[in-house]
């Protein structure tokens, strides 16, 4: 009688030890891979990743990182399968949320990206960046009444956010809303002189208003923060032919 | 006669050591040998040239053309030396000079299309579409299909103002090679400055379906459906670059 509890606590203390040892092994694994994948070596770190999730199939944080190191590898859809691992253990998996994002977002499968980031919107709401890309991946795909309402939600957390100025000032352009675009545009520079995309947006404005001078000058500006930046010397190239100046275009052509 | 042998040999064996450095990356190292080859035979003209190349490599681009000077001197036809000069002056921005020294390897292969193409191009970095415009008639004239010389004169004439004969030699381009994206995105350049939008906007999209990744043809689209007032569309493609 008294022998059957020692198996019993016997039996426990073996199966408790057993999946302790199993758990170091695997987060031993997973750590090691860290390692690995941050000096580079990508295939060997995933071979340790799976070693890790050998011993402990459980870890959602390893399937994250072994969804990254898939990603980095460019096999996507082996890292959104990983993911949506990750994802199944625990659904409030920031990491994996955003990682399948950016993975339907490189397959361009704005869709299914756009779902990845609103669950991050959910489990976070006060994260300005993930208003940003949700309002992003909707401009996308031509959603632009919807991205507004997004970057609203991304300035009604920092009303500065230029990122999100700028890319609300982009759904004004979709829309031949030039004066509006131009507002929030002026709101970008002048809270950081140097951003690029918010001259060459400016230039758009005053190409679809029709004054290609102007729209050169905006150009020039962003030229002048960037000088190889490609947007802007295609942008200026079709303006200076829009008015008729074709040798310096073709100048501009032969020099992308 | 034997010394002489000797020197030779020396020559060509610090000139080997100098190249064996510079595979190795080692171009400081290089050039140190290549001036030990040169200093016991300065008419060793590799020596000259693999140092030009060295310095080249070390982004020292008038130390490059000194030396290619130096290759020069000995034989004024050295094409190594002349093809080098080029991409230093390139490097330097200095398209003048490079298209003189292509002019200069013209001279001594008349007979290869290639070089006309590349002197070609040089005038037209420099500005001058009139002259380029003979050297792709000459390499023309050498190979009427050759379709690298028909997209650049059509270039040039598309900034001298002659769009109708720009878009018939763009057409004949891709007659020739239906796969050279660059005819595409030049041709759509055309049709939209005579605002022919709709077709420009499908010459760019034939050019995005040979190479997707080529952003040049998507913003140009962009572009066009700005011009054509569908700026919706047109934002959308600036939402994903």
């Amino acid at each position: 009688m008294l022998m059957r509890p020692i198996v019993c606590l016997m039996i426990a203390i073996f199966a408790l030890s057993s999946s302790g040892i199993c758990q170091d092994a695997s987060n031993y694994y997973d750590s090691l891979a860290g390692k690995l994948v941050s000096a580079g070596n990508l295939s060997e770190g995933l071979d340790l990743f799976n070693k890790s999730l050998d011993q402990n199939q459980s870890n959602d944080k390893v399937w994250v990182h072994k969804g990254n190191a898939e990603k980095a590898l460019r096999d996507y859809n082996a890292s959104i399968r990983s993911y949506d691992r990750a994802i199944d253990l625990q659904d409030r998996n920031a990491a994996a949320w955003s990682g399948l994002a950016d993975a339907y977002t490189v397959k361009m499968d704005y869709r299914n990206a756009t779902v990845a980031v609103r669950q991050l919107t959910r489990l976070d709401p006060k994260n300005k960046g993930y208003w940003l890309r949700i309002g992003t991946l909707q401009q996308i795909q031509g959603d632009f009444g919807n991205a507004t309402s997004s970057l609203d939600r991304a300035l009604s957390i920092d009303e500065k956010y230029k990122d999100a100025l700028y890319r609300k000032a982009i759904s004004e352009l979709s829309a031949n809303k030039t004066a509006e675009a131009t507002a929030l545009l002026d709101q970008v520079i002048a809270a950081d002189s140097k951003y690029k995309l918010a001259y060459s947006a400016r230039g758009q404005a005053r190409q679809i208003e029709g004054d290609h001078k102007k729209a050169i000058s905006e150009y020039e500006k962003a030229l002048q923060i960037d000088p190889k930046w490609s947007l802007a010397q295609i942008n200026k190239m079709h303006a200076l032919f829009a008015l008729g100046r074709q040798r310096e275009a073709v100048d501009i052509l032969l020099r992308i | 006669m034997i010394c002489t042998l000797c020197m030779a040999e020396e020559a060509d064996y610090y000139d080997w050591k100098g190249l064996k450095s510079c595979s190795a990356k080692n171009y400081s190292g290089s050039i140190a040998y290549f001036d030990q080859s040169i200093e016991i035979d300065p008419t060793y003209i590799d020596a000259w040239v693999h140092k030009g190349d060295a310095l080249k490599a070390m982004k020292d681009y008038n130390g490059s053309v000194d030396s290619y000077l130096g290759a020069l001197q000995k034989d004024n036809k050295t094409r190594a030396a002349w093809s080098g000069m080029i991409e230093d002056y390139v490097a330097l921005n200095d398209y003048r000079r490079a298209a003189e020294a292509a002019g200069k390897l013209t001279e001594i292969d008349p007979s290869s299309k290639e070089r006309w193409l590349t002197e070609g191009n040089l005038l037209q970095m420099k500005g001058d579409y009139e002259n380029a415009s003979k050297r792709y008639e000459r390499a023309l004239n050498l190979d009427p299909r050759y379709r690298d010389a028909l997209y650049r004169r059509a270039l040039g004439l598309i900034a001298l103002g002659d769009n109708a004969e720009a878009l018939s030699l763009l057409d004949k381009t891709l007659a020739i090679d239906p796969k050279y994206k660059m005819a595409y995105n030049a041709k759509g350049l055309i049709l939209e400055a005579e605002g022919r939008y709709e077709s420009a906007s499908e010459a760019y999209e034939n050019a995005s379906l040979i190479d997707p990744a080529w952003s040049q043809p998507k913003i140009n689209n962009m572009q066009c459906l700005q011009a054509l007032g569908r700026t919706d569309e047109a934002m959308m493609i600036l939402s994903t670059l």
